[in-house]
């Protein structure tokens, strides 16, 4: 028997498997159908209460913000009036819920719109804030002060108290050298103040504040004007009765006040005229 | 009540048409989970989920092929969906392991029998021997179907058919022999 022959005989005989399976599995089959068909809605009524709960939300939200905007019942309206026009005192803004929450509202809504022409409006709004004596304090994050030095830089050192700064200084010749320890830059400032102040008389010299960190000062203070001669002070008197002319062309010696005490070389060291006796530049020593 | 209108029906879900459906199709959807399935429980649970997949994939039918054969075609797979969970198809067989019982004789088995001859085989060589002579399936498919190499299709059917043809067609006397 070949392959072919073996394959078309169970072929043309696998009818005979075919059987009528009865009525008791088609009602299996039924009751399976319809046990699934009613389970089908149920999706269908979760959708429907999805549907409902997000209309319900939508719903609140907009109330919410209708109410928000709406100011019709009494106590907004006394709050409002009195924002607009005179401060009210603390019990009667706490005296209901509403109220609190329609200040609330209010001062968010003002926040947002806050621009150049509202700013008088705020200012009002402000001024009805029951506690009057209340001062501004700024916040500042502990954490700050916890941070590196040197990424807040000047930032922080500015703010922090001044300290007794020590600084070394060197007078030399013609300069003084003031040199610091490590500083902030108001320390450092308060010591350039300081050190011109103490110094302020050495005439002449230039004064150098150095300190790690901060910029080197350099400060020259000015010198003295070299006085006048006392040809200077001839008066009109001396010059109308002949004694002539601009002092230092003439190259004349001019005694001033002469007193009545003999004049010897003891009495010249031990009581010295009190008006020195100064003779005026000659043109030599003028242009050297 | 013709195939559109059956088909329209079940789509609607009627269960009127679902009914009748059930009823034009049933033996032969019964007759071929009988082929696969070892018992007759097994059969009409295979039977059962088949209209099921009928009745609730209605609309996956294209009408492009014959209703009865998409139906059948179901319940093959509902067969070897069922039969994969459980069977190693994966174990190649030799025609040189086949061992005749020893009472399997022409004379004791009915020539029209067929259910009784395929019992003889293995559960494996069976259901290949079901796809490739009864079903027409290629190797190829039966592969792809029970998650085998053809090699072990192409063995499993080569086991069957010799074994059968030893059993029952061996004898120069066979009735069988002579009908053909």
């Amino acid at each position: 028997m070949s392959d072919n022959e073996l394959y078309t005989y169970f072929k043309d005989r696998s009818t005979s498997f075919n059987e009528l399976p009865g009525d008791a599995l088609w009602g299996k089959i039924e009751s399976t159908l319809n046990y699934n068909s009613a389970r089908k809605p149920f999706p269908f009524l979760v959708k429907i209460g999805i549907a409902i709960i997000i209309a319900g939300i939508t719903c609140v939200l907009l109330l919410n913000t209708i109410t928000n905007q709406k100011t019709t019942t009494p106590e907004h309206k006394k709050i409002l009036n009195a924002k607009s026009h005179e401060a009210i005192p603390l019990t009667k803004a706490l005296e209901t819920d509403e109220v609190i929450i329609a200040t609330v509202n209010d001062t968010v809504k003002k926040k947002k719109r806050s621009s150049s022409k509202d700013k008088n409006k705020n200012k009002q709004a402000i001024s009805i804030l029951p506690n009057q004596s209340s001062q501004y304090i700024a916040f500042r994050p502990i954490t700050d002060s916890l941070r590196d030095k040197k990424l807040q830089g000047n930032e922080l050192t500015n703010t922090l108290p001044h300290k007794k700064t020590n600084a070394i200084t060197q007078v030399m010749q013609g300069r003084i050298v003031v040199t610091g320890e490590r500083m902030s830059k108001v320390e450092f400032d308060d010591l350039v103040k300081k050190t011109l102040e103490t110094h302020k008389e050495a005439h002449g010299s230039l004064i150098i504040v150095k300190a790690p960190g901060q910029q080197t000062f350099r400060h020259k203070i000015q010198a003295l004007p070299k006085p006048e001669p006392v040809t200077g002070i001839l008066s009109q008197k001396d010059r109308i009765k002949g004694n002539n002319t601009n002092p230092g062309e003439t190259g004349y010696v001019r005694f001033l006040k002469v007193r009545d005490t003999i004049i010897s070389p003891e009495n010249m060291k031990l009581n010295p005229p009190v008006d020195t006796l100064i003779l005026p530049e000659s043109p030599k020593t003028k242009q050297k | 009540m013709t195939e559109k209108e059956l088909i329209a029906g079940c789509r609607h879900q009627e269960r009127r048409t679902q009914h009748l459906t059930y009823e034009k199709y049933s033996p032969k959807v019964l007759g071929i989970c009988k082929r696969y399935m070892k018992d007759r429980e097994r059969s009409e649970e295979m039977a059962m989920n088949t209209f099921l997949s009928v009745f609730q994939k209605i609309d996956q039918y294209k009408d492009q092929g014959s209703f009865e054969g998409w139906i059948l075609r179901i319940a093959v797979n509902c067969c070897l969906m069922e039969l994969r969970k459980k069977t190693d198809f994966q174990m190649e067989i030799s025609p040189d392991d086949i061992q005749l019982p020893v009472a399997a004789t022409h004379d004791n088995l009915f020539e029209e029998d067929i259910d009784k001859m395929l019992r003889t085989l293995p559960e494996g060589a069976r259901i290949v021997f079901n796809l490739y002579a009864i079903e027409g399936y290629k190797h190829a498919e039966i592969a792809e179907q029970l998650g085998i190499s053809e090699g072990t299709s192409k063995s499993q059917l080569n086991y069957a058919k010799e074994k059968l043809k030893k059993t029952f067609f061996n004898t120069p006397n066979q009735k069988i022999v002579s009908h053909e």
